[in-house]
């Protein structure tokens, strides 16, 4: 359904030097994609902001034509063919519309008929179905202005359906909505794919949007393909963790229990690593069951951490340092024990990736800490408020994944404006080392690390960690 | 620009009559928004008659042959206002981004720019034109040979195509220049302004650059040096009297040649 064949797509951007100087400069978006989709897959494609995800999909729609390498999209090369192509895919943006602003939604799907030109009786008959499945029916006769975002949302869904399709590509679809319009659009795609079979490209930041409804997932960044493969194989090479903060009435000595392994502590405040293959929930009833626990919260391994945690050390250390971690921790993760075969393993070219797995972690950190330093100074600042806020809020809304990346995208759909608008450099979210992984505002690099030492530190996959492992032993 | 045309024409019409539909939910401020065109449109009569009254001919042609010229680049000229002239705002929505939704859809861009808005309130532009025209034609005193009357309605169609290619070329440099939506009304409505008058009136360079480097003297000038019986005041070749329909199409060749880039060349918004 889609090929990609060592795809790269490079901006020229720019760039004001001087009050008449401007220099030119070339930003690579994508640079040597290669995947194929097949028909019926249902697909997820991540990656941080500014990675080129985007781009990617701008260029298998044909709206933008890539500067070398070939796209083929359901036999058609879609910047050559792009309304040939339109007729045959749906595409829906969750930051922008695609239905006719000033036009009730009766009348833009009426006309989305007439562009696509589908016969009275299909459409009749698909549009019943689409408006019973997604609920559209209260506010057919709305102009989309006036529609709240999950209408909007829902009504984009059907009149992007209404010619079924073969390719559905959604950018970002669950970005801003509630939970219960999450729910209502996740479940409808499920569907789709399930029943009619329409190959399905989602881009999301949401990682419940992934596990609820993607077999397969692909990450980019940088504009390089970092992974390609199936998510509990993703989690495992990354080495990624949930984690339970626990929440005990008064301070006392590090909670032991088995299946989880404590990281540190702060007054009363605790943090566990729960292993991949052990149950989290019976976890939950063991702490609660063995101490006096005032509070809880586990937290899902973020899909950003997982990603960043590629972006510092590229897939093939992470896929070394899984099997590595596996040996050591033994009960921990039997299911990484299957290693991932990426399709095109390769994240960006390490300088010191000739160094071999004996590098220390603290030399494979060196790169992306210039990159940090180059930005803002790790974002330390910005960023550990949030997640504190995160740990003070009620328990039970923490463990709604969902709400929580609700609260949390209408920033990072902000970034991502900001962050286009301006060249690469801006767009390099620098990755915080040291918070990587742990989702508590630890930092690992190498100034920071003397002053502060946190009682232990997870998650950095590596020798370093392995390393803890050994000499902390396990639960 | 969709390669059949007949399929074009459907689409902006089904397009255009969307939003009239949704434009007629306020038909009082429809009518009166159509009066109001027609009122501003009409303004520069104003300032043709206000000359007039001052001098009995300028650079030589008396009032009908200068309302002659009006009437006929108004008329070329609303209606590929009419037609097109919403395709100035495609910075707008290169800039909002609003242009990748439309590249999504099996319709060209153009179409769906062109269309957006449309409202039977451009249509108030016609009606100045199209009065003065029927006023003053019948008292040009030209003798109406079939070459003369045919020549009218070709002036006026070759007049709109190539309005109509300008349009098209502003929006273009849109694509790179994206707010070069105010530098290019200069080349649009100016056009649309600057063929109101004989060209004559104007130095020598300025009507050489206006034939050769923006070729705004075919949209009525040089033809209707034919039709009053009027020689060139730069003496340029007879045959450049009936070039206009082949001017058009050459611009309007490299109109939609200027269009294709662009959309080759489109970056997009982040997203």
């Amino acid at each position: 359904m889609i090929e990609l064949d060592n795809v790269s797509k490079s901006f020229v951007v720019r760039r004001r030097t001087g009050p008449l100087r401007r220099t030119r400069t070339t930003v690579p978006a994508c640079e040597s994609i290669s995947f194929t989709v097949r028909a019926g897959e249902f697909v997820g494609y991540l990656g941080p902001n500014g990675a080129g995800k985007s781009t990617t999909i701008k260029m298998l729609t044909g709206i933008l034509t890539p500067t070398s390498g070939s796209v083929v999209v359901a036999g058609l090369d879609p910047s050559r063919q792009r309304t040939t192509l339109a007729r045959r895919i749906g595409v829906v943006f969750g930051q922008r519309t695609t239905l006719w602003w000033d036009l009730p939604l009766r009348d833009s799907l009426a006309l989305v008929r007439h562009l696509y030109r589908v016969e009275a009786g299909a459409h009749r008959a698909r549009l019943r179905t689409l408006v019973d499945l997604l609920d559209l029916g209260p506010f057919l006769d709305t102009p989309v202005r006036q529609l709240s975002l999950g209408q909007r949302m829902r009504g984009d869904l059907a009149a992007a359906l209404l010619h079924d399709p073969e390719l559905l590509v959604l950018d970002e679809p669950t970005i801003g909505l509630d939970v219960v319009t999450k729910a209502t659009v996740r479940a409808f795609l499920e569907r789709l794919n399930a029943e009619r079979g329409t190959t399905i490209l989602l881009t999301t930041h949401d990682l419940g949007d992934i596990e609820r409804l993607c077999r397969r997932v692909m990450i980019i960044d940088r504009g390089r393909l970092a992974y390609d493969g199936d998510l509990d194989r993703l989690r495992a090479a990354a080495g990624a963790e949930r984690m339970l903060v626990i929440e005990l009435e008064r301070p006392g000595p590090p909670v032991r229990l088995p299946g989880a392994r404590f990281v540190r502590a702060d007054g009363p405040r605790q943090w566990l690593v729960i292993g991949s293959g052990v149950n989290a929930a019976s976890v939950v009833a063991d702490v609660a069951a063995r101490y006096a626990v005032a509070d809880i919260a586990l937290r899902e391994p973020d899909i950003e951490d997982v990603v960043a945690r590629l972006y510092r050390r590229g897939i093939p250390q992470a896929v070394a340092a899984a099997e590595k971690s596996v040996g050591l921790l033994g009960g921990f993760g039997g299911a990484a024990g299957g290693v991932p075969a990426p399709g095109r393993p390769r994240g960006r070219e390490q300088p010191e990736s000739g160094q071999g797995e004996d590098a220390g972690a603290e030399q494979r950190l060196q790169p992306v800490v210039e990159v940090t330093g180059r930005g803002e100074p790790a974002g330390e600042g910005e960023r550990a408020p949030r997640r504190q806020e995160e740990i003070d809020a009620p328990a039970d809304e923490r463990q709604r994944g969902n709400q929580r990346d609700h609260r949390r995208s209408p920033s990072r759909h902000d970034d991502d404006a900001d962050d286009e608008a301006g060249g690469r450099h801006e767009r390099e979210r620098p990755v915080e080392p040291g918070r990587v992984g742990d989702g508590v505002g630890q930092r690992v690099d190498g100034a920071d690390r003397a002053r502060r030492t946190p009682p232990r530190r997870i998650g950095q996959g590596g020798r370093q960690h392995d390393a803890e492992e050994k000499s902390e032993g396990v639960p | 620009m969709a390669r059949e045309p007949a399929d074009s024409v459907r689409l902006y019409g089904l397009l255009a009559w969307t939003w009239i539909r949704a434009a007629a939910q306020y038909p009082l401020s429809m009518v009166l928004l159509a009066l109001a065109t027609g009122v501003v449109t009409g303004l520069d009569l104003a300032a043709i008659a206000l000359m007039f009254a001052r001098a009995p001919r300028i650079a030589g042609f008396t009032a009908s042959e200068v309302l002659f010229l009006y009437g006929t680049s108004g008329l070329s000229f609303a209606i590929a206002d009419i037609v097109l002239g919403t395709a100035e705002r495609l910075g707008q929505h290169v800039r909002q981004g609003t242009l990748d939704a439309m590249l999504v859809r099996p319709v060209s861009p153009l179409i769906q720019v062109a269309t957006e808005d449309f409202s039977p309130r451009r249509m108030g532009k016609l009606i100045p034109t199209v009065t003065v025209l029927a006023v003053v034609m019948p008292r040009l005193g030209v003798a109406w040979t079939a070459p003369r009357v045919l020549l009218v309605p070709v002036m006026v169609g070759a007049g709109v195509a190539i309005f109509a290619a300008l349009w098209v070329l502003t929006a273009a440099v849109q694509f790179v220049v994206i707010d070069g939506h105010q530098a290019t009304k200069a080349i649009t409505y100016g056009g649309g302004f600057l063929t109101q008058y004989p060209l004559g009136i104007f130095g020598r360079d300025v009507v050489r650059g206006l034939t050769f480097v923006i070729p705004l003297a075919f949209v009525n000038w040089e033809p209707a040096l034919y039709v009053l019986g009027r020689p060139d005041p730069i003496g340029l070749p007879a045959a450049f009297r009936f070039a206009s329909p082949a001017v058009a199409a050459v611009l309007c060749a490299v109109a939609a040649l200027a269009w294709r880039s662009g959309l080759r060349h489109y970056r997009s918004t982040g997203s």
